[in-house]
């Protein structure tokens, strides 16, 4: 095994890789640019390698100076997280190059998936259902008509040029594709001067659904089951869980088994993921496939408990997956809350400073014990007392729970943001709170659409309605009658 | 059983807009960390034993477990309590209800008006101001650019008016709250 890595990264997926490092007995060297020198990663690292300024592409984006830094150090491998070089086709071939192990997939794999077109194109000869759609020229409305029906109803005609809305029909039947292509075509006329228009399916009440895959070099491929992402604030994801309160076990299997094919077709070889579009009618169709460790892989381990980044390790190193499909579990409900420091209230404006005060609730699984279940694990870049730095992303912690169901892990995660102290920054929990308590999350009735259309006006106060708002001032009480016992009044 | 304490608790509006609501707190074993305490109708039976020095406070409320957050002293008033729970968070006073009464009479000062200018919301590079001095703006016209943790965030005009002067200039390093643009009166 290797006995020193270097991370690539900083925040909580440095820390995270740290960890899982730590039980394996593989010293860790950690990068960190200017504004990093007091960052968790860089104390938690057996050493710590200064990159440059604070900017990204100064730094934590320089290959040269990451390489040097492993050579410097001797570090065999290196573990990119997920941002940064992770996805860099380029640097993967150059770790491979200076005969350093790169903990991900291989350079060709990153390349196959990293082109929108050429991607879609490979799922759809690897057999993975892609959004049927029609990109050429259509002659007439009958044309239209006849392209509908072959990719089946409802249909989305869409101008080429649209944006925004404008130029988009949805068509449920002939009559509707007929008028729809006739108005759409004018109207893209009219307002882009381009009157190109493209047919494809539309998929209703959308979901997105992931399924984590997991390969070797030995050309083993397994699936992890699935995490549910559609809970997204203008495409980013704010709550992940795992396994989706929606997809059926058949639909699982099939989303499964089209992740495992098109995983081997480009002969993937570390921890992926496939991302698809789910419908209200469990159709499902292949988006795209982040070619790295994810942010949300703690609600994957939570219920298979296996740790994503030791088998990423393992599997770089050259070591065959020590499981089979068979061998993987779907144990209980995994919750995770991202929390960022940024304030829902004034519309999630990016939130920095000096964290003044920065107390988790109390964990009982851990990083590195992926074993530890039914319980509260928090996954953290930085610590009380710490600077929260402009120049990068305004994720701060993940909070993760496993509960033996949906309900449970809902209560455990409401509980936990509670006891989530975080003061001197504004954080994103109480829209976390918010929606957690909302009878629509809660019921598992939701697709991507969920925060736009429920928050349409931004977030207010009036947002989080408190089921006994007399609480609160009972507890004021409380502790004031508390206080009067204990201090003069 | 003792006898029992009233109290009032001031629930602090944001403009103002005071709640003042009778509570009648009866303690159970003196410092047991129990208590019974009435909020017009409704009874809670809450005990905890929590530090008063931790903001986390949990215990049971009814029988039922709960966590929540209190701490004492707010910006605006030190002898404030600020309690969090389930995503709401309220400001309170708890005097007595003489204190209450006269804590009605106590004029609100409300904060100063700074809609003539256009402040940054937060620390950041001012990446580009949108307007000149003597330029007249639209309601929701852009007026600065602002980069934060790698989103650019962008600043518009919140009603019609006269850019008097340009107050910052750009690629400097902004401090929340820090004057970008002034309007005419």
């Amino acid at each position: 095994m290797f006995t020193k890595i270097l991370i690539a990264n900083r925040g909580e997926i440095a820390c995270r890789v740290i960890a899982t490092a730590k039980k394996m007995g593989i010293a860790t060297v950690a990068v960190y640019s200017e504004a990093d020198k007091e960052a968790r990663h860089v104390s938690l690292a057996d050493e710590a390698v200064l990159l440059g300024p604070a900017p990204s592409r100064e730094s934590y984006l320089v290959a040269d100076k990451i390489i040097a830094a492993a050579k410097a150090t001797g570090a065999q491998a290196i573990h990119p997280g997920y941002g940064f070089l992770s996805e860099n086709e380029a640097f993967s071939k150059r770790c491979e190059d200076e005969g350093i192990a790169f903990i991900g997939p291989r350079h060709f794999s990153i390349a196959a998936m990293g082109d929108k077109i050429a991607s879609k194109k490979l799922a759809n000869e690897a057999k993975v259902n892609t959004i049927p759609g029609y990109n050429d020229a259509i002659a007439s409305a009958e044309a239209a008509v006849d392209i509908a029906k072959g990719i089946g109803y409802p249909v989305m005609i869409k101008a080429s040029a649209g944006g925004g809305g404008k130029g988009l029909r949805v068509a449920a039947n002939d009559k509707e594709a007929f008028e729809g292509f006739t108005s759409c075509k004018n109207e893209a006329l009219n307002s882009f001067g381009d009157d190109r228009v493209f047919i494809e399916k539309f998929v209703e009440e959308p979901r997105h659904i992931e399924i984590q895959v997991l390969g070797d070099s030995h050309g083993n491929v397994i699936y992890l089951n699935e995490r549910e992402c559609s809970i997204q604030r203008r495409h980013q994801k704010v709550i992940e869980e795992a396994p989706s309160p929606f997809i059926s076990d058949a639909t699982r299997i099939a989303m499964g088994e089209q992740a495992v094919a098109l995983a081997k077709a480009v002969q993937y070889q570390s921890a992926g993921t496939v991302e698809f579009v789910v419908g209200k009618d469990q159709s499902f169709y292949f988006l795209e496939m982040n070619t790295r460790l994810q942010v949300e892989h703690p609600v994957t381990e939570a219920i298979t408990g296996i740790d994503l980044v030791e088998m990423m390790i393992r599997v770089a190193y050259g070591e065959k997956l020590p499981i089979t499909q068979a061998d993987v579990k779907r144990n209980g409900w995994a919750i995770e809350c991202r929390i960022n420091a940024e304030d829902p209230f004034r519309n999630f404006l990016p939130s920095t400073g000096r964290l003044v005060r920065f107390q988790t609730p109390v964990q009982t699984m851990f990083q590195s014990n992926t074993q530890d279940l039914l319980g509260v694990r928090v996954d953290t870049g930085v610590q009380d007392g710490g600077e929260i730095p402009m120049f990068y992303d305004s994720m701060i912690a993940k909070l993760i729970v496993h509960g033996t169901d949906r309900n449970d892990a809902i209560a455990k995660m409401r509980e936990a943001l509670n006891g989530f102290v975080i003061r001197g920054i504004s954080s994103n929990i109480p829209f976390q709170a918010a929606l957690l308590a909302h009878p629509k999350f809660v019921s598992g009735d939701f697709n991507t659409g969920f925060i736009a259309e429920n928050y349409a006006h931004g977030f207010r106060a009036e947002d989080v309605p408190h089921h006994d708002p007399d609480f609160l001032v009972a507890l004021a009480a409380f502790v004031r009658r508390k206080s009067a016992n204990v201090l003069p009044t | 059983m003792q006898i029992g304490h009233d109290y009032s608790v001031v629930v602090l509006g944001a403009k103002g807009d005071n709640r003042y609501i009778p509570v009648h707190v009866d303690e159970f074993r003196g410092q047991s960390g129990k208590a019974i305490i009435k909020v017009g109708e409704n009874h809670y039976i809450i005990e905890s034993h929590s530090r008063l020095n931790d903001v986390r406070i949990s215990g049971t409320v009814n029988g039922k477990p709960f966590m929540a957050q209190v701490e004492r002293g707010t910006p605006k008033n030190p002898l404030a309590l600020q309690v969090q729970h389930n995503g709401t968070r309220i400001e309170a006073l708890v005097v007595s209800p003489r204190m209450a009464e006269l804590h009605q009479m106590m004029p609100f000062k409300t904060p100063p008006d700074m809609s003539r200018f256009v402040l940054s919301p937060m620390p950041g590079l001012l990446v580009n101001v949108a307007v000149t001095a003597g330029q007249k703006v639209q309601a929701g016209e852009r007026v600065a650019v602002i980069e934060a943790m790698k989103m650019e965030n962008i600043l518009f005009a919140a009603h019609d008016g006269v850019v008097k002067k340009i107050m910052a200039s750009q690629g400097e390093s902004l401090t929340v709250d820090q004057v970008i643009v002034e309007f005419e009166a």
